[in-house]
């Protein structure tokens, strides 16, 4: 049985770990994180390039190893952590609900929680592209854990739409594994990715970085089969007579991400429109007592601010307790 | 003489680079510190990236984990990526490694160790 916890943390990613950490060294002993997926890590684990960790432990670390560090700590400190548990519900009292594997029903009533639930990408629902909607258009980090975890290869020839860091890394990875990358087209006049991305991800390929392009129209019944290229003009609106047609078999999108935040804006809190979880400077929530940290609040380029920002809202959160609010 | 415009990969401020190689010469302008100094040079002479991928992971030892993600151990040359890719395209793991175990040493006699970058 699961004793009731002080503090609860929805979310076992880099910013829910570096939380637990804080919270338990600032002497707060029952901590629980709950995490969805079978394992600690969040997005870590399917980020298996290198570039993580550079400022926070001065190394040029993967993903999984740079989450290793973290899981070592949060189980040399004896925290508590169930996985395969999804939280179903916050309510504005902080009570959680949530299901897991081993426990069952939960309903847990914390002093204080914290919002480290990450982000999800937009999919190919959120984007206005005329044609069809066949197999094969996919988002780039769903391509990612294709790849990286379940160990197969969405296709042969790919386009890939938007230039954020995602379809930079997956536009090498699909690259090495044998696929042919034909360009990544970009809406704006500008990528956004690292320029770290752009040059080891695009430049030392020779892969096409089409600024100022956008994807107006995919073909194909069942499968992709092509898509159809425009440049687009300073108001980003298309230029149709100029558009050409790309042969492929694979569409993938990184088009942005949007911070996860339904379970907390459900119970009341207050949500930034179309951005994350608003929080004061103590990363508090507009519910007393309900914190939050990583790309649950802001969409993050790298780990290491989310650890920072985790850690500051772990000491928040065991303030808040100890000082008995 | 050859200039070459490059982007400093280093670390995550990416200063633009400016490196001329006149005979044996080369000069770096641009760089903040040394570290990008000596990746300039590099650059010139034998690129190098880091190599990360998966390898192949038995059934019977783990059905939870298909994949073992591996890395090179320091950067490979970048000419040769695609045959070392081939090279752990090819290694089933077969008995439980620690983060940083060697899984393939001295991949194509590059002296660099394709090493485990999860436990298993
Ligand atoms: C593809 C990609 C490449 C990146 N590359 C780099 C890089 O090279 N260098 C770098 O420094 N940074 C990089 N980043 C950024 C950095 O890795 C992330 O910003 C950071 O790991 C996010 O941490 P997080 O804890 O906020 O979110 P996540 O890691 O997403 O963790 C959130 C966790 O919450 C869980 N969760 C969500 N909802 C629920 C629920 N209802 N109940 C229970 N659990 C739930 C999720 O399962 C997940 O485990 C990259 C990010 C991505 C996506
Ligand atoms: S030159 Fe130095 S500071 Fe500039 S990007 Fe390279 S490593 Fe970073």
């Amino acid at each position: 049985m699961i004793s009731n916890p002080d503090l609860v943390i929805v979310g076992g990613g880099s910013a829910g770990m570096a939380a637990a950490l804080e919270a338990k060294k600032r002497g707060i002993e029952n901590i629980l994180i709950l995490e969805t997926d079978p394992y600690l890590g969040g997005v870590l684990r399917q980020c298996i390039h290198t570039g993580f960790g550079l400022r926070t432990f001065s190394e040029d670390l993967s993903g999984p190893e740079y989450a290793a560090r973290y899981i070592e700590r949060i189980e040399s400190e004896g925290i508590r952590y169930l996985l395969n548990t999804p939280v179903l519900e916050v309510r504005p009292d902080l009570t959680v609900i949530a299901i897991s594997k081993e426990e069952g029903y939960l309903e847990l009533h914390p002093k204080a929680s914290i919002a480290a639930t990450g982000c999800r990408e937009r999919g190919a629902g959120t984007i206005a592209i005329p044609g069809t909607r066949p197999a094969g258009v996919l988002t780039a980090g769903t391509a990612q854990r294709y790849v990286n975890i379940e160990g197969y290869r969405p296709g042969k020839r790919v386009v890939i739409l938007g230039s954020g860091d995602i379809g930079l890394i997956m536009a090498r990875r699909l690259t090495l594994e044998g696929a042919k990358v034909l360009c990544v087209a970009e809406l704006m006049p500008k990528s956004g990715g690292l320029k770290r991305n752009i040059v080891q991800c695009l430049e030392d390929f020779d892969i096409p970085l089409l600024l100022s392009t956008t994807v107006v129209e995919i073909h194909g019944k069942d499968r992709v089969t092509a898509v159809t290229l425009a440049s687009v003009d300073e108001n980003r609106t298309p230029i149709l007579e100029k558009a050409w047609r790309v042969e492929c078999d694979t569409l993938l999108l990184s088009v942005g991400l949007v911070p996860e935040t339904e379970l907390f804006s459900d119970a009341g809190a207050a949500v930034e429109r179309g951005n994350g979880l608003t929080v004061d400077d103590h990363l508090m929530s507009t519910i007393p007592g309900l914190f939050g940290c990583g790309n649950a609040v802001k969409v993050h380029d790298l780990v290491d601010n989310v650890s920072l920002q985790g850690e500051k809202a772990g000491g928040f959160a065991a303030e808040y307790i100890l000082g008995g609010k | 003489m050859e200039t070459k415009h490059i982007t400093c990969t280093v670390c995550p401020r990416g200063c633009a680079i400016t490196a001329t190689k006149d005979g044996d010469v080369i000069t770096v302008e641009g760089a903040s510190c040394d570290r990008g100094r000596a990746y300039a040079k590099e650059e010139m002479t034998c690129p190098k990236r880091m190599l990360t991928t998966t390898c192949k992971v038995s059934p019977a030892l783990s059905e939870k984990m298909k994949l073992l993600p591996v890395r090179s151990a320091a950067p490979v040359p970048k000419a040769l990526l695609f045959d070392i890719m081939e090279v752990c395209r090819e290694v089933t793991v077969e008995k439980k490694v620690s983060i940083g175990d060697t899984v393939i040493p001295n991949v194509l006699d590059t002296g660099v160790d394709i090493i485990a970058a999860a436990a298993l």
